[in-house]
């Protein structure tokens, strides 16, 4: 991977929350890039920040309360956290669109399928009139839309879930975006409606050169979707590798948990493994490593009690944020902590 | 074979249809027909999963079992007794008996009940225990969902995804059914929280030796805790067998179809799988003869004209299967599998 491959890049972005009942860190030092033609899943349990990351990216966070409270987010070289609101509008749709999970509820539920893709192209291209509802009913016809001269004059709710997502996915095309962010894209969908979509985008994706932000929670979808995966957990990127390096040698425990916790096609088993608790409550994370109070490991480790491991890169293209990755300490803090808190567990498996 | 199992729920040829009322008068201009003849048997203590697509009818067939919708046709027997014929006053008394768990732990708890009062309820209403009784009974309730009794006094907000479901789980067990519903009980909630309640739920079916109804839509779910499957289509069951041969040897092409759709958590097996085209038809107006035939990779004309009876296939297992062309499938893999 060289630099200038790289389409967006997250550099240390926090985002905070000020609620009533205190700061929330939603995002913590999040770092990450999208490579061109490439798609990057963000994987976590809800509440762990990958969908505050993402809106960030396009500066829809609403302030107040929400603050992006430090880092930079590069988009071919410029900051989107300091650029002003006139640019964001010339980014937003044309060169990074977003698709969301709600097919119900994100589209106008008073206007025509058609008038709303028009919306989008008129707003950001030079295009108007019955040219930019050409390129509407073309983009209907991208998505496999059926007899799209119809439907475009027909309203949400006379179609499907599905057909309703793919009518979002050509509002986001309609524009040629560089990127697109689908935030859960296929969660509210049927696993056969999931399948169709899913191979969708991946095809638009081939044909355009688009880079894909996937956020999603389901480890299956990422498997068979993604080039490169960062798992998120209680705000912040626990690992980061390539999509067989996740999944074949997952080197968090957080992430050997979750591997672990699927019910497997197939595959005859009495019980399922499970990761013990529940997610932290944002207003009262744990010290030390926030995944300590449920990890198999840190749960009794001073180490992993009090000082919370950073990101570190294992090896090239490969992070980890776990004091009991293999290499991830360095001499000194070995000899310092094992000193302070006494030696390492012996792990198995 | 069938004299050597006891079967606590036996539905035979349950259909569930609604009106569509139209214009000033309301009349009755069609029926959408979620549930149209549907026959299945579950044993005590076992299993049944109930997979479809969404709009399948599988939400329905259970609250028609619980008579919390009137069925059209069709007879269900619960331990012996026919439930559409009882009397209000046995209802009530059956009830007990049949308990059902939503899918929605955030809409299924009233917010402005307390913990106790939403998992006591039940025993206030069919007047079995009151006062420290029902405390008690509550707090052994929650120990057993894995929740502490100090919770009792709490409110659902206060808890997250999984632990609200597992008070939905303590509400149904109050009572001390014999038959669970489970009616998406997983699906909303996260891959650790899941895994969590699916161990519970079958910890739980150990130890009372509950028999569940498990409707989801996630085929791998439903094959980890079921005994047996079936499998509905637009308000009929396209097969039935049990959970190790239908993953094993799927029949039905949209059996197939559904297996091959779910995405598996292994990157190096990115597999050719049948995408289905279009979408579940309206229920209201079902294709003419295999009602799957519009999206079937394999129908020809016959399809098209006349419907299959569900029937049993060769072999030593249990397996009907509602498909004229089934066989065709039996030397070929499901893709990627």
């Amino acid at each position: 991977m060289t630099d200038n491959d790289v389409l967006l890049s997250i550099r240390d972005l926090s985002v905070t929350f000020h609620t009533d009942e205190g700061l929330v860190r939603a995002v913590n030092n999040v770092s990450y890039d999208v490579c061109e033609g490439k798609t990057l899943a963000v994987v976590g349990e809800s509440g762990c920040g990958k969908s505050v990351t993402a809106l960030s990216v396009l500066r829809l966070i609403p302030d107040p309360p929400g603050k992006i409270a430090g880092g930079q987010i590069l988009f071919r070289g410029t900051d989107l956290v300091t650029a002003d609101e006139k640019y964001m509008q010339s980014i937003r749709g044309n060169e990074i669109a977003m698709i969301f999970q709600e097919p119900m509820t994100s589209l106008n539920p008073v206007y025509t399928v058609g008038e709303q893709i028009v919306e989008a192209i008129e707003l950001h291209q030079d295009k108007k009139g019955s040219a930019a509802w050409n390129h509407a009913v073309e983009m209907l016809r991208q998505v496999g839309i059926a007899d799209p001269e119809q439907r475009a004059i027909e309203y949400p709710h006379q179609m499907s879930g599905g057909m309703r997502q793919r009518i979002i996915i050509a509002m986001s095309l309609s524009c040629d975006p560089s990127l697109i962010i689908a935030d859960e894209p296929t969660t509210a969908l049927d696993v056969t409606i999931q399948a169709q979509i899913l191979e969708l985008l991946r095809d638009l994706q081939k044909k355009n050169n688009m880079s894909v932000v996937l956020i999603t929670h389901d480890l299956g979808v990422v498997a068979e979707n993604a080039d490169d995966v960062v798992v998120m957990y209680a705000s912040r990127i626990v690992e980061t590798g390539t999509v067989a390096d996740i999944f074949d040698d997952p080197l968090h425990p957080y992430t050997r948990g979750l591997l672990r916790s699927l019910p497997k096609v197939g595959v005859e088993q009495n019980r399922l493994d499970v990761i013990g608790g529940t997610v932290p409550d944002p207003l009262a994370f744990p010290d030390g490593c926030k995944f300590h109070p449920r990890c198999p490991i840190g749960n009794d480790d001073q180490r992993c009690m009090s000082i919370e491991p950073e990101l570190r890169q294992i090896k090239p293209g490969r992070c980890s944020a776990c004091w009991y990755t293999p290499g991830y300490e360095t001499k000194e803090e070995f000899e310092l902590y094992e000193k302070k808190y006494g030696k390492h567990k012996e792990i198995s498996g | 074979m069938e004299s050597t199992k006891k079967y606590l729920v036996d539905v035979e040829g349950l259909k569930t249809h609604f009106p569509i009322k139209r214009g000033l008068f309301s009349r009755v201009v069609g029926h959408v027909k979620a549930v149209d003849g549907v026959s299945f048997k579950i044993e005590a203590g076992k299993t049944l999963g109930l997979v479809g697509e969404s709009g399948c009818g599988k939400t329905t067939v259970g609250r028609t079992i619980l008579r919390l919708i009137n069925a059209t046709e069709g007879k269900v027997t619960f331990g012996g007794r026919e439930v559409f014929d009882l009397p209000s006053r046995e209802l009530r008394k059956l009830r007990c008996d049949m308990q059902l768990i939503f899918q929605d732990p955030y809409s299924s708890l009233n917010p402005r009940m307390t913990v106790a009062n939403i998992v006591g309820e039940s025993l206030t209403t069919h007047k079995i225990a009151a006062g420290r009784d029902r405390r008690r009974k509550v707090d052994e309730l929650l120990e057993r969902v894995g929740l502490s009794p100090h919770h009792s006094s709490r409110y659902p907000h206060e808890f997250s995804g999984g632990q609200r479901q597992r008070i939905g789980i303590a509400r149904a067990l109050a009572l001390s059914p014999k038959f669970i519903v489970c009616d998406e009980a997983v699906s909303a909630l996260d891959v650790s929280i899941q895994s969590q309640i699916i161990n519970l739920l079958q910890d739980l079916q150990d130890e009372m030796g509950l028999t569940y109804l498990f409707i989801a839509h996630d085929l791998a779910v439903v094959e980890h805790i079921s005994d047996y499957v079936a499998v509905m289509y637009l308000g009929k069951i396209v097969e039935y067998t049990s959970s190790k041969e239908l993953y094993k040897n799927p029949l039905h092409p949209y059996t197939r179809a559904l297996m091959s759709a779910i995405p598996r958590p292994d990157p190096h097996r990115r597999q050719q799988r049948i995408v289905l085209g279009g979408e579940v038809p309206s229920p209201s107006n079902p294709p003419s003869g295999c009602p799957f035939h519009p999206r079937c990779p394999i129908a020809e004309h016959r399809c098209t004209m006349e419907i299959q009876q569900l029937k049993q296939q060769d072999g030593p297992a249990e397996h009907i299967v509602a498909c004229w062309k089934c066989s065709e499938w039996k030397s070929v893999p499901v893709g990627g599998t």
